[in-house]
C-alpha cells in the first residue's frame, strides 16, 4: 500500500501545463471515439460517466465533465488535487475527497476491505457497501490518473536551469529517476480504461488498445504519435496541434452514432421532458380551478400542448437510445423506468384528446414527473452498457418485456384513475372508463407474462418455473382477474371496486421492484439495493392515502 | 332425462363468479409466501411447500396449497366454459379468454405429467447417449461394467436391510447431502474409502442439484453371515467400493436417449475487450443410428430432435477442457402456451372492442 503514496509523488514529475483546462477548446477531442464496456462511444460520454459515477454531478469546480476527464489524464499532477469523490462514509454530512485524501481512506481500511470482497452485495450493510464502492472508485480513478502517463511530457529539468539537469545527472540520482520511471510502469500495467487508439485504420472495437497497452505492444503506430502529440499540445496549451493530431485519429472510425451520441448527450432530454410536465401541472390545476369556460380553454390548450411536447420529447430520448445501443427500449430496470413513463404520459395525452378534459392532463403529468423522478434513483446505474448474453435476443426483448412494461403503465394509470375518482368521489361516472382500462392492462400483463413463460421454455426449457419476476407479474394479473369477476359476482360493488383498483398502484411497485429485492431467481441481473425503504415508504403512504380517501368517499357519499 | 335438481345447483354454484372471489386471494397469498420464502427456502423447497403441493402447511395448520386450488379454478371454469356460458356474441371475447385459461392450465397439467428433465455434461471432444436427473439418485452394482442391479436411493435409504447377489446389505447411515470427515471411530471394521472419511448430514443445498448424497452400510456374506465390512458409498466419487468383483456406485439416474450428442466446441463469446459474455454456444454433433449431422446450441436457440430439446444451460473447465452443460427437456405440452397466449389474446382483444363499440351504440 506504500506504493500507492509513491505514485502520488510521480504524478508530479510531469509538466505543468501552460494553460487550464477550461481555455482549450475541446469539441474536437471530445468527439474522439473509444472503447468502453463492450461498446464504441465519444469520449464525452465517457466523461460524463465517470464523473457521474465519482461525484454523481454533471459540473466539477467551474470544469464540466469533458474539461474534468482533459485535466484527469493529461495533467494528473494537477488533478490529485481535485475533490472529486463525494461519500457519507463515517462521515453523515458528508464530505468531498480528493484523489490523495480517498487514496488515505482506502489505506486505513484495506484490511476491512479485503474482507468486504469475499462479501456477497446483498449481505452489506450500506456502510460496507459504500467503503467498496469507494474502493472501486478509487481504482478507476487512478486507472484514469495514469492512462496517459506514458506519453506526456516529462518535467524532468525542475526549474530549467542546466544545474538543475546536472543535478537529475548526477550518478545517485539517476537510480532515483529509474525507481519513480518504473514505479510509473507499474502503474499503467493493466491499466485497459481508456481504450482510444485503433491497431489499424478501420480496426473492429475489439483491436482498440489503451495507450499503455498500444507501448506494451511495442506498437509505436502514428496514432501513439498522434495521441502523444495531442498530450504535449494540451500541456503547452497550443490549440492547433492539438486539433489537428485529434484529426489524424478521427479518421479512423466512422460511424455517426458518435455524433448522434453526442447530441444526445447535450439535450438532455430528460430533464426537458420533467420541465414540460411541471409547466403541465401547473397549468392544468390552474385550469382546473377556474370557472370562466374562455379563460379555462386557453389554460387547458396549453397545458394539453406541454403534455405532448413532454410526450414527444420522452419519445425523442427513447429513439435515440434505441438507435445509439442497436436494441429495444427497455433492457435494464432504469429503461423500464423511462419506457412505462411514456406509456403513462400517452395514455393520459391520448385520453385528454378524445375527452377534452384536463383531469387526464393533471393525471399525465403527475405520473410522468413521479416515474421521471423515480427513475433518477437508478439513473447511476445506466452506463448505457452492453446485455447479459440471456438477455441479448432482440425478439423477446421487443415482445415480452415490451408488452409487459405497457402493462404495468396500464395499471398505473387504472390506479391514477381510480384515485381521482375517490378523491372527487364520482365513482359512478368513472367506473367504465376505469374497467376498460382495468381490461386493457388485463390484456397487456397476461399476453406479457405468458410471453415470458415462452421465453422461458426457449431459452432454459421450462414454461413456468415459479421464479419471483414470473410471480410478481402473475399477482398483478390474478389481482385484476379478481377485481373484474368479483365486480361480476356482486361481491364488489362500486365503490370498493374502484378502491381495489387503487391498489393496483402497490401491486405493480411491488411485482416490478419489490421481487428484485429478494435477489433470488434467474431474473436477479435486476437487483438493486437500497431501495426497499423506498418501496416500503411508498406502499405505506399509498396504504394510508387509499383508506383515507375511502374513509371521506363514504362518510360524504357520492358527489 | 331430468338432471336431479341437487346436480343443477351444485353446477350452477360451481360455474358462478363467486369461487373465484374466494379462491384468487388464497391463491395470491399461497404465491406470495411462495416467492417471499425462496430467499430462506431456496425455490425448489419453497415451491413444493406452497405452491406444487396439495396441502400447504402454514406451521402446524393444513390449508389447501396451490394444486388444490388451481384444481379448483380449472374444474370450476371447465364447468362454466361449458354448461353456463350463455353463448352470445356480445360475449364471444369472454368465452375466447377463459377458453385460452383453460388451455394454459391444461397444458400446465400435461406438462407436470409428461415432462422429463434432466441435464448432459459433456466435455469438448466427448459423446453422451444419456441424461442425469437433477435430484434422483440410483445405486447400482456393476459386474464387469454391466450394471446387474439398480435400487432407487430413496428406497435404499428406507430400508434397513436386503440382500444381493449372496450379500447383506444393512444401512447403517445416509444422508442426502453429506459432508466428508475424519472417522468418529463408532464403527468396525472400516472398509475403503470409511477408513479414512466418515459421512455427516449437512442441510439441502438451496440449489437442490447441488447436494451430495452418501451411504455407509454393513456388508455380510449371505450364506455364513461373517461380516465382510463397513463401507461408504458418495455421489460421483471414482474410488468406489468392490465386493466380491461387484463395484457399488451411487450416482444420478440417468434417462438413456435414443441418439448420442458429441460436443466439438464450446466457445464464450465476449462483447469486444471485457470480460462479460455477448453469448454463450456449443457446437455439436448429432449422432443417430448411421446418420450424423452438425448442430449449434447457444443461449435463447436451443436444439430440438424427437421431442427431446436442449438447451445452453452452463459451462465449465477442467484442467484446460471445456465442458458444457446441456438442460435436456422432453415436455409434451410444451405448445399449449402457445395456443393459449394467442386464444387469450384474441379473446381479450375481442372483447376489448366489443365494450367500446357497445358504448358507442
Amino acid at each position: 500500500m506504500n506504493k500507492i503514496f509513491l505514485l502520488f509523488l510521480c504524478f508530479f514529475l510531469y509538466a505543468t501545463p501552460a494553460k487550464s483546462a477550461k481555455t482549450m477548446d475541446l469539441s474536437a477531442w471530445n468527439s474522439l471515439p473509444v472503447l468502453h464496456e463492450g461498446r464504441m462511444k465519444p469520449l464525452d460520454s465517457f466523461a460524463r460517466l465517470y464523473l457521474k459515477t465519482f461525484l454523481d454531478k454533471n459540473k466539477i469546480d467551474n470544469l464540466n465533465a469533458q474539461e474534468w476527464l482533459a485535466e484527469t489524464i493529461f495533467t494528473p499532477d494537477i488533478a490529485v488535487n481535485r475533490a472529486v469523490h463525494f461519500s457519507r462514509y463515517k462521515n453523515l454530512k458528508g464530505a468531498y475527497y480528493n484523489y490523495q485524501e480517498l487514496g488515505g481512506i482506502i489505506f486505513e481500511e484495506q484490511e476491512a476491505i479485503k474482507k468486504l470482497i469475499k462479501i456477497p452485495i446483498n449481505q452489506q450493510t450500506a456502510e460496507q457497501q459504500e467503503l467498496v464502492r469507494l474502493h472501486e472508485n478509487f481504482i478507476l480513478h487512478s486507472q484514469l490518473l495514469r492512462s496517459m502517463t506514458a506519453l506526456l511530457p516529462l518535467d524532468l529539468k525542475g526549474d530549467g536551469t542546466i544545474k538543475n539537469y546536472l543535478y537529475y545527472l548526477a550518478k545517485d540520482n539517476i537510480d532515483a529517476i529509474q525507481e519513480k520511471l518504473s514505479i510509473i510502469e507499474k502503474g499503467g500495467a493493466n491499466n485497459v480504461l481508456l481504450r482510444i487508439i485503433p491497431t489499424a485504420e478501420g480496426a473492429p472495437p475489439e483491436n482498440w488498445r489503451s495507450p499503455w497497452e498500444a507501448i506494451t505492444d511495442q506498437a509505436n503506430t502514428p496514432y501513439v504519435q498522434a495521441l502523444e502529440q495531442i498530450a504535449t499540445a494540451y500541456v503547452a496549451g497550443n490549440q492547433e496541434i492539438f486539433n489537428q493530431k485529434i484529426a489524424v485519429l478521427q479518421t479512423l472510425y466512422h460511424n455517426p452514432k458518435l455524433k448522434v451520441e453526442i447530441i444526445y448527450n447535450k439535450l438532455s432530454l430528460i430533464f426537458v421532458s420533467s420541465v414540460f410536465f411541471i409547466l403541465t401541472l401547473c397549468f392544468a390545476s390552474f385550469s382546473n380551478f377556474l370557472k370562466n369556460k374562455n379563460k379555462k380553454e386557453i389554460w387547458y390548450k396549453l397545458s394539453f400542448i406541454f403534455l405532448g411536447a413532454g410526450l414527444i420529447s420522452l419519445t425523442l430520448y427513447i429513439c435515440f437510445r434505441v438507435y445509439l445501443l442497436d436494441r429495444p427500449p427497455v433492457g435494464t430496470l432504469y429503461e423500464s423506468i423511462i419506457f412505462v413513463a411514456l406509456v403513462c404520459v400517452a395514455g393520459f395525452w391520448f385520453m385528454a384528446l378524445r375527452q377534452k378534459e384536463d383531469t387526464s392532463l393533471l393525471l399525465g403529468g403527475i405520473s410522468g414527473l413521479l416515474l421521471l423522478v423515480t427513475a433518477q434513483a437508478f439513473v447511476g446505474a445506466d452506463t448505457m452498457s452492453t446485455l447479459v448474453a440471456v438477455l441479448n435476443t432482440n425478439f423477446w426483448l421487443t415482445t415480452h418485456v415490451l408488452c409487459i412494461s405497457i402493462g404495468y403503465g396500464l395499471c398505473l394509470i387504472t390506479s391514477l384513475m381510480a384515485h381521482y375518482a375517490l378523491i372527487v368521489r364520482k365513482t359512478y361516472d368513472m367506473i367504465r372508463p376505469i374497467k376498460t382500462m382495468a381490461i386493457l392492462s388485463l390484456l397487456f400483463t397476461t399476453i406479457g407474462t405468458i410471453l415470458g413463460g415462452l421465453w422461458a421454455d426457449q431459452s432454459w426449457g421450462r414454461f413456468w418455473g415459479w421464479d419471483p419476476k414470473e410471480n410478481g407479474a402473475l399477482l398483478i394479473v390474478l389481482w385484476l382477474i379478481w377485481l373484474l369477476h368479483s365486480h361480476i359476482s356482486k361481491h364488489l360493488d362500486r365503490t370498493t371496486f374502484v378502491i381495489g383498483a387503487a391498489f393496483l398502484s402497490i401491486i405493480v411497485i411491488l411485482a416490478w421492484f419489490g421481487v428484485n429485492l429478494l435477489n433470488v431467481g434467474l431474473h436477479s441481473y435486476g437487483f438493486i439495493s437500497g431501495v426497499a425503504w423506498g418501496i416500503a415508504i411508498f406502499c405505506i403512504a399509498e396504504t394510508i392515502l387509499i383508506a383515507l380517501l375511502s374513509w371521506r368517499y363514504y362518510r360524504k357519499g357520492a358527489a | 332425462m331430468k338432471l336431479p335438481v341437487q346436480l343443477k345447483r351444485l353446477g350452477q354454484w360451481l360455474a358462478s363468479a363467486h369461487i373465484v372471489f374466494w379462491t384468487m386471494p388464497w391463491l395470491m397469498i399461497l404465491i406470495v409466501l411462495g416467492t417471499v420464502s425462496q430467499k430462506e427456502l431456496g425455490l425448489y423447497v419453497a415451491v413444493e411447500k406452497y405452491l406444487n403441493s396439495v396441502i400447504a402447511w402454514l406451521g402446524p395448520i393444513p390449508t389447501p396449497g396451490g394444486i388444490t386450488v388451481i384444481a379448483v379454478i380449472f374444474v370450476t371454469l371447465s364447468v362454466k366454459f361449458i354448461f353456463y356460458s350463455g353463448w352470445s356474441w356480445k360475449k364471444s371475447g369472454i368465452h375466447l379468454s377463459h377458453l385460452g385459461v383453460l388451455l394454459l392450465l391444461l397444458g400446465g397439467l400435461v406438462t407436470s405429467f409428461t415432462t422429463k428433465e434432466g441435464f448432459m455434461i459433456i466435455p469438448e471432444g466427448q459423446r453422451l447417449n444419456n441424461f442425469a436427473d437433477y435430484q434422483k439418485r440410483v445405486v447400482n452394482f456393476v459386474e464387469d461394467d454391466k450394471i446387474i442391479k439398480q435400487i432407487d436411493f430413496e428406497e435404499i435409504a428406507r430400508q434397513q436391510e436386503f440382500q444381493t447377489e449372496g450379500l447383506t446389505i444393512k444401512i447403517i447411515d445416509f444422508c442426502y447431502n453429506c459432508e466428508a470427515q475424519a472417522p468418529s471411530g463408532k464403527y468396525e471394521d472400516l472398509q475403503g474409502l470409511a477408513a479414512n472419511m466418515e459421512l455427516f448430514s449437512v442441510p439441502n443445498e438451496k440449489n437442490i442439484e447441488a447436494n451430495f448424497s452418501g451411504l455407509i452400510f454393513e456388508v455380510t456374506d449371505a450364506s455364513s453371515t461373517e461380516l465382510l465390512g463397513t463401507y461408504i458409498v458418495m455421489e460421483d466419487i471414482p474410488k468406489n467400493p468392490i465386493i466380491d468383483d461387484v463395484e457399488i456406485i451411487l450416482t444420478r439416474a440417468k434417462t438413456p436417449l435414443p441418439f448420442s450428442i458429441q460436443l466439438n466446441d464450446f466457445e464464450k463469446i465476449n462483447y469486444p475487450r471485457t470480460q462479460k459474455a455477448k453469448e454463450f454456444q456449443s457446437s455439436l454433433t448429432v449422432l443417430d443410428g448411421n446418420l450424423s449431422w452438425p448442430a449449434l446450441i447457444s443461449m435463447n436457440k436451443p436444439l430440438r430432435y424427437k421431442g427431446y430439446t436442449f438447451y445452453q444451460s452452463s459451462f465449465d473447465e477442467i484442467n484446460g477442457r471445456e465442458i458444457t452443460v446441456l438442460n435436456v427437456v422432453k415436455n409434451q405440452g410444451r405448445y399449449f402456451p402457445y395456443i393459449s397466449t394467442f386464444v387469450i389474446f384474441l379473446g381479450l382483444a375481442l372483447h376489448l372492442v366489443m365494450r367500446t363499440r357497445g358504448r358507442k351504440s
